[in-house]
């Protein structure tokens, strides 16, 4: 990632906000764009005196407006290519494609919010993958400010928030927010999400009883909505389980979580992993 | 929504298409000759001239008022979309099909609540409907755009599956090539668990176990159902052709992912795998 500091981010915002053009604006610009063909015909056909100017400058009027949408259309049609483009690579782990696309895609105002969102989440993805957790959480805080995104949007922002938070090591402010997640009601796929980012909390911060006491009930939510990143749950129980003793568990889940994902990949992510690597044997990858 | 139904649309949607585009045609000619014509005879025919720029005014009065009528359409196939998401598939279903009896000036508008109409039936498990409506679509002259076109196939073979008829379905998807250049990651997250069940319900093990590093990476954005789905398959796909490690890995990734016996209940494909991988289990 480009060096990039809170100030460009700023800029950024301020570049890709969108001129709102107020709904009956935008119908009263094609009436009077539609009046301005049809009445200088219509009296020009009445009274006789139909100029070849009197026809042409209305069509003209019509014909600029008629260009003028398809070229902002197309714009925002570009970028909204470039947006998704840049999330295929990020999920393909693409990180230097990512980045390109998004540039091309935050090149200029994104009308719609939902594309906005997605943009400055993958920005401040980007962030924390060169470990700058504290512009990323810059990025998440005027995500919310803003009101940028729909409802399920905004909440997934405030965990990417309390994620941001916990890995820059300010710790106060990640559990409070922690705790004020824990009181809203979300989907079950958020919950799964919050469920992880409380284990890391509690492992970080070596409170490993409170990480294992609902276990089960844990990881079957994280098999059941996180999929893959299920793997990095199950590492983060194998290591509260590793504190306490409880080594063949430990062992148990280290090994489901290492059939997932690749041990490297696990501490890369969860640095606390590390202290597992070597006590317990790990799934062998043969693909 | 029975597959008589979906037919019955499709009929009417092909002749609906034919009005709309011989409308077109009249409004455009009408405006085009009134225009050139009121130009013309204004010196010399007065009220020739007036009535030539009297009907021009009234097509282009008209394609406008069909305009916004037809941007309506396309309206509630996007609040249709919001109802999926949210899973009120039968009020989804009412408004499509009251958007697809209406007429419109544009065909994408039409094309747009055609193609949720299918999403909609095949969400219901009404996989006959699912798939005269994409059969419907694809052979539309003209039809949909590409990328719908794309998702309709893909959806089509889901449907022939579904309905036991492996050779429809291998057929519906033959000109998408998975690693193609053309297909998104979305369409390709989409494709791949049916393209992988195509092939071992005709036996085309090779071809499965093809690129196996290249579908695992697919595999594993997958949500946790289909990502089992998948390992199963290509487990099955690396039992067949001698490679038993990779296929007791993928074998373990898929119970990991989900239960197996529940997908084999929902996919025949699977039925030979289930109780290997309850022993897999027990161990």
């Amino acid at each position: 990632m480009q060096q990039i500091e809170a100030e460009q981010i700023d800029q950024r915002f301020a570049a890709t906000t969108a001129r709102a053009w107020p709904r009956q604006g935008r119908y009263a610009l094609v009436m009077l764009a539609a009046a301005a063909v049809i009445l200088p015909a219509w009296v020009g056909g009445q009274s006789g005196q139909t100029t070849g100017l009197l026809i042409l400058i209305p069509w003209s009027i019509l014909a600029a407006l008629l260009v003028a949408g398809w070229l902002a259309a197309r714009r925002q049609r570009r970028s909204r290519q470039n947006i998704t483009q840049a999330w295929e690579m990020a999920q393909l782990e693409n990180w230097a494609d990512a980045e390109q696309c998004l540039d091309l895609g935050m090149g200029g105002p994104i009308r719609s919010p939902s594309d906005r969102w997605q943009s400055f989440m993958l920005l401040a993805t980007l962030l924390e993958r060169d470990g700058r957790h504290d512009l990323a959480a810059h990025v998440h805080v005027r995500l919310l400010l803003e009101r940028i995104g729909d409802g399920y949007q905004l909440q997934q922002t405030q965990l990417a928030l309390t994620m941001a938070k916990l890995r820059n090591e300010e710790l106060t402010d990640a559990v409070r927010l922690l705790d004020q997640l824990e009181r809203l009601p979300m989907p079950l796929t958020l919950r799964a999400v919050y469920s992880l980012i409380r284990l890391y909390q509690q492992v970080f911060m070596g409170h490993h009883l409170d990480a294992v006491e609902n276990m089960n009930e844990q990881q079957s939510l994280f098999r059941r909505f996180l999929s893959t990143r299920a793997g990095y749950g199950y590492g983060l129980l194998a290591a509260s389980l590793h504190h306490l003793g409880r080594n063949v568990e430990a062992a148990k889940l280290w090994l489901d979580a290492t059939t997932l994902i690749r041990p490297e990949k696990l501490v890369e992510e969860y640095p606390p992993l590390a202290s597992l690597r070597g006590q317990y044997p790990a799934m062998e990858h043969p693909i | 929504m029975s597959g008589t139904e979906a037919h019955r649309l499709i009929q009417s949607l092909r002749r609906q298409f034919l009005l709309a585009t011989v409308t077109r045609v009249t409004l455009l000619s009408v405006v085009g000759l009134g225009f050139v014509l009121g130009t013309l005879w204004q010196a010399h025919f007065q009220r020739g001239s007036e009535l030539m720029w009297s009907a021009a005014s009234l097509a282009a009065i008209a394609w406008l008022t069909l305009t916004f009528y037809s941007v309506r359409q396309i309206r509630v196939a996007h609040q249709a979309s919001a109802f999926i998401a949210s899973g009120r598939l039968d009020l989804a279903e009412e408004r499509l099909k009251n958007a697809l009896r209406k007429f419109s000036l544009y065909r994408n508008g039409k094309l747009l609540a055609c193609h949720h109409l299918a999403v909609v039936a095949h969400g219901r498990k009404s996989y006959r409907a699912a798939a005269e409506l994409c059969d419907g679509m694809i052979s539309l002259p003209g039809g949909p755009l590409v990328a719908t076109r794309r998702t309709c196939r893909i959806l089509l073979a889901d449907c022939r599956l579904f309905l036991g008829d492996v050779l429809a379905a291998s057929r519906a998807i033959a000109p998408l090539r998975l690693d193609g250049a053309d297909l998104g990651l979305a369409e390709q997250l989409l494709l791949l668990p049916i393209e992988l069940r195509c092939q071992i319900a005709a036996e085309q093990y090779e071809e499965a176990a093809r690129a196996l590093p290249w579908k695992l990476k697919r595999a594993e954005l997958l949500d946790a159902p289909r990502a089992a789905l998948v390992h199963a398959l290509l487990a099955q796909a690396a039992r067949k052709t001698g490679k038993g490690p990779v296929a007791d890995f993928l074998q373990r990734r898929a119970e990991l992912y989900h239960d197996l016996d529940d997908l084999a209940e929902e996919y025949p494909a699977l039925r030979d795998l289930a109780p290997r991988a309850r022993s897999a289990d027990n161990k």
